[in-house]
C-alpha cells in the first residue's frame, strides 16, 4: 500500500513537473504572429474624426497563443486603410496583437467584420481565420 | 560557531539590502517637475513596478541602442522624435515591443519579470496610461545614464 502511494506521488510529481515545463516552453517559445506585409494609407492628420464604440465584447485570438478581448465600450478612431479593411486605433489605450513579440496594432474592420489587426511598426496585416462580427455604433457614446 | 553563523547572516542581509536600494528620487515628488515636452517629440517611460527576480537586471535598448537596466521598482524615461520603436531587452531570449510614438504622446512600457528555463526574463509590454501612472507612484524615478 506504502509502495503505491510512494508510486503515485511520484507520478504527480513527475506530472507536475512535466506541465510546469510545458507552460515554460510555452511561455518562451510563443510563435511569431502570422502576418503579412501590407501597404498602409493614412488619413490626412485632421481628417480622423471618425469614431467608433464597441457595444459587445469580442474575444479573438491572432495566434494559438495569447487572445485579446475587444471590450464594450472601447472607442477606436479610424487612421487609415489598407487593401483588407480600414484600420482603427484606440482613442484611449493601448491595444497590441502578441506572439513571441509584443507589437502595437490596429483593428482592422471590413464592412462590420473585424477582418484582423494591422501592425502600425511592422505595416503587416494580421488576419482572422474567421472574421467576426462587431456591434458597433458611430461616433462617440 | 553561533555567532560566526549570525555574522555571517546579518551580512548577507545588508548586502540584499544594499543591493537593494535604488539610486534615484520618488517619482511622485518629481511628476511636478518633469521637463516638458517638446512640439515635435514623445515620451517613453520605462519602468519595473516589481522586485521579482531581482537579480536578473538586463538592459534595456531602444531602437538597438542602450538606454538603461532593468532596475526593479524604478522608472526612467527618454525623450524622442516621433516614429516608429523597438524596446528589446536581452536575457536568456531576446523579448520585444513595438510601437508608434507620436508628437505629444507619452507611452508607457512596463518590463515584466517572468519565469525561464534556465534564469528568469524580463518582458517589455506596452501599458495604458492610466493604469501605468498609477504605478509609477510607487517608483523611483532614475535617469537613463543611472541606470546604465
Amino acid at each position: 500500500m506504502d509502495g503505491y502511494e510512494v508510486e503515485t506521488g511520484s507520478r504527480r510529481c513527475a506530472l507536475a513537473g512535466a506541465c510546469l515545463l510545458a507552460v515554460l516552453l510555452i511561455q518562451g517559445c510563443a510563435a511569431e504572429v502570422k502576418r503579412t506585409p501590407a501597404p498602409f494609407t493614412s488619413l490626412p492628420s485632421g481628417d480622423s474624426e471618425a469614431i467608433v464604440t464597441v457595444l459587445k465584447d469580442v474575444e479573438v485570438s491572432p495566434t494559438l497563443v495569447y487572445s485579446r478581448t475587444i471590450r464594450a465600450g472601447s472607442q477606436w478612431r479610424l487612421v487609415g486603410g489598407t487593401a483588407h479593411g480600414d484600420v482603427y486605433r484606440p482613442v484611449s489605450g493601448i491595444f497590441t496583437v502578441e506572439g513571441a513579440q509584443v507589437h502595437e496594432a490596429g483593428l482592422v474592420i471590413y464592412g462590420a467584420k473585424l477582418v484582423g489587426f494591422y501592425m502600425l511598426v511592422e505595416k503587416a496585416f494580421v488576419p482572422l481565420d474567421r472574421p467576426v462580427e462587431l456591434q458597433l455604433s458611430q461616433g462617440a457614446r | 560557531m553561533r555567532f560566526q553563523r549570525r555574522t555571517v547572516l546579518v551580512c548577507m542581509a545588508t548586502l540584499a539590502l544594499v543591493g537593494c536600494a535604488t539610486q534615484g528620487v520618488p517619482y511622485k515628488e518629481q511628476e511636478a517637475k518633469l521637463p516638458q515636452l517638446t512640439a515635435s517629440g514623445g515620451r517613453i517611460f520605462i519602468y519595473r513596478s516589481s522586485s521579482l527576480g531581482f537579480a536578473v537586471q538586463p538592459s534595456v535598448y531602444l531602437n538597438g541602442v542602450a538606454v538603461g537596466t532593468a532596475v526593479p521598482n524604478a522608472v526612467f524615461f527618454v525623450d524622442r522624435p516621433k516614429g516608429t520603436y523597438e524596446i528589446t531587452t536581452s536575457t536568456e531570449v531576446e523579448k520585444k515591443v513595438t510601437f508608434v510614438l507620436d508628437s505629444g504622446e507619452i507611452k508607457y512600457v512596463r518590463l515584466t519579470p517572468t519565469f525561464g528555463l534556465l534564469i528568469g526574463r524580463i518582458v517589455p509590454e506596452l501599458v495604458a496610461k492610466d493604469e501605468a501612472t498609477k504605478e509609477l507612484l510607487d517608483l523611483t524615478l532614475i535617469t537613463p545614464s543611472t541606470a546604465k
